[in-house]
């Protein structure tokens, strides 16, 4: 049992730098796709729920970020942006300005 | 080193750990694409069974359901009150197949983990590679002594999930006369939508004040006090439904005569016209036979959370309300879940780690009449020491409800419906 921690970490420091980001690439994939129950799927909202599909990429970051900090009112956006780090948001920024 | 970085490589060490003991099931030359079976097409399987399709066409799905469409339990609030009709709830499964999934209508009958085969009704065995179960959850009808008889006689009902029993509520509450009794008696958490039965006395009670404005509603909650979005409600009652709605926490119903339309609590006996129960709820049957339903209490499903892979048979995967967690049983959380499992198991066929530390979101809005709502939205993240999703801080629920959060709320389902179904 004390083995297996020690094999897996040999494994990860032998990881290329490719692979990390592909997994931090993953894990934003699917904290994005969690954002489009609600703001439509593609992002492409069919009601009063904003679109976030081609938005500017820095308008997204800091509309984001400003509803973080309460600087911008929302209704519970504040609350998701709390649950968020700063660096996931600015990546989800770029993943949905990619968005078509 | 980010925290992010930090705490995604850590979790990555346990995660390959577990992962050097399997072998990708693509990694056989030749071999077929790997199949998922869906059990369910409820909130949580559609969406798994879509983004299965979506992120990886190479993947077979198959999507057992019975029922011939869908059928929305969240709205299904809005026809109890008489602002929204039926057949809004009502979505067609038709788009489903476009994404390559083949639907199978039929009801599962046994889950063999040793053989990878799910039997069905029909006849049918069918082999997976990887299962994903949503079945939904069933009732504990019998925690509530003469219910059956009273369900049977048509005099009781939970009508929590959408269906017959909706329409069946809202002809009850139409006949009802004024300065009638509408019982509500709910089950303490964990259950499905534990905001549904407050929801539930504020469209009824906007219905009572347009045409019977004499009524009352007493809600027998076994719960020690509103579970969810309580100043809201409370708020929303006060100002919208003064002395119409009374409250009674920590009175969980344990019994109901029909013949006198009777609802008994540990501490008192309590006469309706109409009366709904929300008995308390588990994993259904199937899980148990699967020996999926696995916690000390023999409720609920126990998981890894990371993968939604059963605790006790492997390549078994169990989403939405059977599972045992500390996030809501919701249809939000459901959908989520969906994704956060249909990429892992995209992750293990392809031999690699799934996403260590997924984060999950949770939002659901109330209805407090037909042009207000409250809503309520909590992150959470998992951790992979404790092995628990923690949630993060600022979330919670509005205090107060909003002609804004009504208009949000109805997005939030169209929105839904579209990235489930469509």
């Amino acid at each position: 049992m004390q083995k297996m921690p020690c094999l897996a970490l040999a494994t990860l420091v032998a990881l290329p730098w490719a692979m990390a980001v592909q997994a931090s690439d993953l894990h934003i994939k699917i904290i994005a796709s969690t954002c489009l129950n609600c703001h439509g799927p593609g992002g492409h909202s069919l009601g009063a729920v904003p679109s976030l599909a081609g938005q500017d990429r820095e308008h997204l970051r800091t509309a984001m970020l400003e509803q973080k900090s309460g600087a911008r009112e929302t209704t519970v956006m504040r609350k998701y942006m709390n649950g968020y780090k700063d660096e996931e948001i600015a990546q989800l920024a770029e993943y949905f300005s990619k968005l078509k | 080193m980010n925290n992010t970085r930090r705490s995604f490589l850590q979790a990555s060490a346990a995660t390959l750990a577990s992962l050097a003991m399997s072998r990708p099931v693509l990694a056989s030359p030749g071999k077929a694409s790997p199949h998922v079976v869906v059990v369910g097409a409820g909130w949580g399987g559609a969406t798994c069974a879509k983004y299965l399709r979506l992120w990886d066409p190479g993947i077979r799905v198959t999507l057992i359901e019975p029922n011939a469409h869908f059928t929305s339990c969240p709205m299904s609030n809005w026809v109890v009150g008489g602002f929204q009709d039926y057949n809004y709830l009502i979505k067609s499964y038709d788009h489903l197949p476009k994404h390559g999934i083949k639907m199978v209508r039929d009801w599962v009958t046994g889950v063999d983990g040793e053989k990878q085969l799910v039997h069905t009704r029909g006849g049918h065995k069918i082999h997976y590679d990887r299962l994903v179960m949503a079945p939904g959850m069933e009732f504990m009808t019998e925690r509530v002594e003469g219910y059956a008889e009273g369900a049977q006689a048509q005099k009781v009902m939970h009508a929590f999930r959408a269906g017959p029993e909706t329409l069946l509520l809202r002809k009850q509450l139409e006949a009802m006369p004024d300065g009638g009794v509408f019982v509500i008696a709910s089950p303490p958490p964990p259950g499905r939508c534990v905001s549904g039965p407050y929801e539930r006395a504020c469209v009824a009670a906007h219905y009572f004040k347009q045409h019977k404005p004499k009524s009352k509603i007493i809600m027998l909650d076994g719960h020690i006090g509103v579970v969810s979005k309580g100043p809201m409600f409370k708020a929303a009652w006060k100002e919208l439904y003064p002395g119409m709605i009374e409250h009674r926490p920590n009175n969980l119903a344990v019994g109901f005569d029909h013949r006198t339309m009777t609802v008994s609590t540990e501490f008192e006996d309590v006469q309706g016209d109409v009366v709904n129960i929300i008995p308390l709820q588990r994993a259904p049957q199937i899980c148990k036979d699967a020996g999926l339903r696995n916690d000390a209490l023999d409720r609920w499903c126990r998981v890894d959370f990371v993968t939604y892979e059963s605790t006790s048979v492997p390549k078994v995967h169990v989403i939405g309300d059977p599972i045992m967690s500390n996030m809501p049983k919701s249809a939000h959380v459901s959908n989520n879940q969906a994704k956060i499992c249909a990429a892992a198991i995209i992750e293990l066929f392809h031999g690699r780690q799934p996403n260590p530390v997924p984060v999950i979101g949770s939002t659901s809005y109330s209805v407090t009449s037909d042009k207000t709502s409250g809503a309520i939205a909590v992150v959470m993240r998992y951790d992979p020491v404790n092995k628990v999703y923690v949630r993060q801080p600022q979330g919670g629920a509005n205090p107060l409800h909003s002609e804004l959060d009504f208009a949000y709320g109805l997005a939030w389902h169209e929105n839904m419906w579209a990235d489930a179904l469509g």
